[in-house]
């Protein structure tokens, strides 16, 4: 169903129109900071990393229209280091999410790297149980 | 068996996939079903829509249809498809870390039965829930 009125948007922290030179408090995207969102009538998923931290947060539902979005998070934070998924404002997963989160795991740990998941919600957690990959990924409690 | 509202007609296309999630989150919802069975079916939903996305060609149609019965949910997704479903052997064991092909184990898994008609260029993908 081709609505035409889907909405990406892909704010970057280092636009001149984010934060300011006084101090103020920085509205959200400010440095270090970007978010992008899949919005339309069908599909919904918004992404947040924080590049210094390499902290990838994932709010809605992660299925085979939304986990590109996520996969592209997580590449562009490179291969220097772990990475943290925070799931917990996973609306819903099925395997083409957990798909993403595999193959991204496997290109850190090639490297030397962790995937961690951080707090998954309990649709998260269904899955990961039902396909046995629990105790097989790195997931932590805060 | 209660018979279900009409069947929701879908693109072949990704966001589809979402659109067929909400359609059987609203039946069962507005059938009383629990969370835990109307997640479970939505989740199976998922991944049945996604391997007739993945398998339609993009002018083709995908059929969505659940029925809500005393003691059961029954979901049907139907297709035009030349591209069979692999085989029930490979749905469920391997290894969890494999890159795919977890789809249909998961449906396996939350169904009480699962099965798969082909016929005349059709694939019809059938999964029943325990509503009890």
């Amino acid at each position: 169903m081709l609505t035409g009125e889907e909405h990406r948007d892909v704010t970057r922290g280092t636009h001149p129109a984010a934060g300011d030179a006084a101090g103020h408090r920085r509205p959200p995207g400010g440095p270090g900071v970007y978010s992008s969102n899949i919005m339309n009538d069908n599909s919904r998923l918004k992404v947040d990393v924080a590049i210094d931290e390499r902290i990838v947060t994932i709010h809605g539902d992660m299925d085979l229209r939304t986990a590109p979005e996520v996969d592209r998070a997580i590449e562009g934070l490179g291969g220097d280091g772990d990475v943290v998924l925070d799931m917990t404002g996973v609306t819903f997963m099925d395997s083409s999410g957990l798909r993403t989160v595999v193959a991204r795991r496997q290109v850190l740990e090639d490297a030397g790297h962790r995937l961690v998941i951080s707090d998954p919600s309990d649709p998260v957690r269904r899955v990961l149980e039902i396909t046995g990959l629990e105790s097989h990924l790195d997931i932590s409690e805060s | 068996m209660t018979k279900g509202p009409t069947p929701l007609l879908l693109a072949a296309d990704a966001d589809s996939i979402a659109t067929a999630r909400d359609h059987v989150t609203g039946v069962l919802e507005d059938a009383g079903c629990d969370s835990d069975l109307i997640a479970d079916v939505v989740l199976a939903t998922s991944e049945i829509v996604t391997n007739a996305v993945q398998a339609s060609g993009v002018d083709e149609e995908i059929e969505v249809a659940v029925a809500v019965a005393d003691d059961a949910v029954t979901l049907d997704v139907a297709n035009a498809t030349s591209r069979p479903l692999p085989p029930s052997s490979t749905w469920r064991g391997g290894d969890p870390l494999r890159p795919q092909g977890r789809g249909l184990g998961i449906v396996e898994h939350l169904a009480r039965r699962l099965s798969l008609d082909h016929s005349d260029g059709r694939v019809t993908v059938t999964a029943v829930f325990d509503a009890d």
